[in-house]
């Protein structure tokens, strides 16, 4: 991924209203988990299901976190080598959601390790509802503490060096 | 006795693998459940001792489904944790919460990690009238020799959650039911070998089953939580219901090299010959999927990261169910017959044949309905890799090892399943004439079930 400026945007609004300081100049803005694809067409189908709901929590977040390393790969092998630029819009970052879980036994390092290092990341704070919405899109269950998963996103910027975008009230901005 | 929903239920979860594997402690294991026991009617709970309770179909799952107590009080030792972990997905959004005891050594674990002492050291503890147990509580793996004075003493490893400055040889992301047993799921190759001599040196008619223990925790599975709370609880119906109406589904598997896909046109001709509208089905994709997860297993190279097998059984089986609701689905509602090339049996067998263990692929795969017939081409692994030899594409699993473990698990499912099993070393004229033969009955039967 040398020969492109690539942005992780971790936004639980996906595929909502992007804040317009992101969209400009972040090239192409890639929704890597799309609404209508397979994955979150196979998880809305099988969220109710009893054999579904009894899966441990640590496996549907596996599926997730290998979903995007999935959806990323795809993209490289397809993308416009002309584009200098691109945003990909990760909805849930994975290490804030398996620690706002609880799961503390999983195989996403390993899995996370596989994804291309961006050259920044942008986090938008968005309300709780927003969270869990996205939660049960991905997840198919509402697994995690939504003020716990802020809070460690937010830490996670700090620690990273990532931009932050909205405040988490009122809704997205 | 009648109790109201508001009366708290205290779950007592039974002695987990460090007592399976070192049953002297079952003295402190039962000693330490009277005090939790007795310590909870003091506080007004009803007691479930999973180690005593029998409970009907569903298990305690189940069980507390009906129930439905307000609260489930476990207590906060790694066993508790690791039930939590299995219990929450099954109980959320009934309105019960499972909440962790944290105070109190209710749990073997947790009094041996207050016993424990400095590590190395082997601890002697009176655990009874004329009992002392020997404890050997373990940061490194000690020099055996000097252990072997005074009797034999149970090893303990003080096993932590991960702690990145905790240094490499406790750092673990293992279940928290294993507590005791390995040192962590990361650790020196040197401290591996050391682990399992001390475990051959101690306990020698324990080694095998040790191993069987450390292979499935560093695969990251959880037989304690399953063995205790059940797969398949409240109201999970077994994988695969049977299809009275609607398309013939008809499937041809075997391992790699056993000749699918030469008997799979034959099959179709077959079928098309008669009229019928055929759809053929891949549900194992390559492409993009294969190729990513096949990278991240090979993460597990020389042993390491055993817990990516799971996660690769886990992706691949959900990639069939992706593949169900997209290509599948929408074709039992307007083909006469679906015919697969390979079916979920396949992701039984490399569960099964991988590690003894079914991470949760029968769970997922339940989406797909029981298959009205399904033919198993049997090869033995020699002759298998001889053809496939002959191939371009190669895969990991071909080594005749491992393709003798899957051919064992589908012929271990042939018997329960009611596969029609049928010779891959016989010509592939006389197989066709066996498998078309029993289609032509099969076809009469379905006519004549519909006419009458």
């Amino acid at each position: 991924m040398d020969d492109i400026r690539l942005t992780y945007l971790v936004d639980p609004d996906c595929p909502g209203t992007l804040p317009p300081e992101i969209q400009e100049g972040a090239g192409e803005i890639v929704h890597l988990i799309e609404e209508d694809g397979e994955y979150v067409t196979a998880v809305s189908r099988t969220a109710d299901l009893p054999a579904y709901r009894s899966l441990p929590d640590e496996v549907v977040l596996d599926l997730y976190c290998y979903e995007l390393l999935e959806r990323m790969r795809e993209r490289q092998n397809v993308r416009n080598p002309d584009s200098p630029v691109e945003t990909w819009v990760i909805p849930l970052w994975p290490a804030c959601v398996y620690a706002a879980a609880g799961c503390a036994v999983h195989s996403g390092r390993e899995i996370v390790a596989g994804y291309p290092r961006p050259d920044r990341v942008g986090l938008v704070v968005r309300d709780g509802q927003a969270l869990l919405r996205e939660a049960r899109r991905l997840l198919g269950r509402h697994l995690m503490d939504p003020d716990v998963y802020t809070r460690l996103a937010v830490e996670a910027a700090g620690e990273g060096g990532w931009q932050v975008f909205g405040t988490g009230e009122g809704g997205s901005p | 006795m009648t109790h109201s929903p508001s009366t708290p239920i205290l779950l007592l979860p039974p002695p987990g693998p460090i007592t399976w594997l070192f049953p002297e402690l079952g003295g402190v294991e039962s000693a330490l459940r009277e005090t939790a026991a007795f310590q909870a009617m003091g506080k007004g709970c009803r007691i479930w001792d999973l180690a005593r309770m029998r409970f009907g179909e569903g298990g305690p799952i189940r069980a507390l489904q009906e129930e439905a107590p307000a609260q489930v009080l476990m207590p906060g030792g790694p066993r508790g944790r690791a039930l939590k972990n299995r219990l929450v997905p099954c109980l959320r959004g009934q309105g019960i919460a499972v909440t962790l005891l944290e105070s109190g050594s209710w749990e073997l674990e947790t009094w041996l990690e207050g016993v424990a002492g400095t590590p190395g050291e082997v601890v002697t503890v009176k655990v009874g009238e004329g009992l002392q147990l020997r404890l050997l509580t373990l940061g490194v793996v000690p020099d055996v020799e000097s252990l072997l004075q005074g009797g034999r003493p149970v090893p303990c490893f003080l096993t932590r959650r991960e702690d990145p400055g905790a240094g490499e040889a406790v750092e673990t992301r293992l279940d928290p039911s294993w507590w005791g047993l390995l040192p962590g799921d990361r650790y020196p190759k040197e401290v591996q070998q050391g682990v399992r001599a001390l475990m051959r040196d101690l306990y020698p008619e324990r080694y095998f089953q040790f191993l069987a223990y450390e292979n499935l925790a560093l695969a990251g599975v959880d037989v304690y939580s399953e063995a205790v709370l059940g797969r398949f609880p409240a109201g999970v119906k077994r994988p695969g219901a049977f299809q009275e109406h609607g398309p013939l589904i008809l499937a041809i598997d075997g391992i790699d090299g056993a000749g699918k896909s030469t008997h799979l046109r034959a099959v179709k001709s077959f079928l098309e010959s008669k009229g019928l509208d055929v759809a053929v089905h891949k549900m194992y994709r390559h492409g993009v999927f294969h190729d990513t997860v096949t990278d991240v297993t090979r993460q597990c190279t020389g042993g390491k990261n055993l817990h990516l097998w799971r996660l690769q059984r886990l992706v691949k089986a959900f990639d069939s169910v992706k593949y169900y609701f997209t290509a599948v689905e929408p074709d039992l509602a307007r083909r006469d017959v679906l015919l697969f090339d390979r079916y979920t049996h396949t992701h039984h067998a490399a569960g099964t044949g991988r590690y003894h263990h079914d991470p949760f692929t029968r769970e997922m795969l339940s989406v797909y309905p029981s298959p009205h017939r399904l033919y198993l081409l049997d090869l033995p692994a020699p002759e298998a890799l001889r053809r496939i030899k002959e191939r371009e594409e190669r895969t990991v699993d071909e080594n005749p090892y491992m393709l003798e473990r899957f051919r064992h698990a589908l012929h271990d499912m042939a018997g329960r399943c009611g596969f029609k099993v049928l010779e891959g070393l016989a010509s592939f004229e006389e197989n066709r004439r066996v498998i078309l033969e029993d289609l032509e009955n099969l076809l009469v039967q379905r006519r004549a079930g519909r006419d009458g």
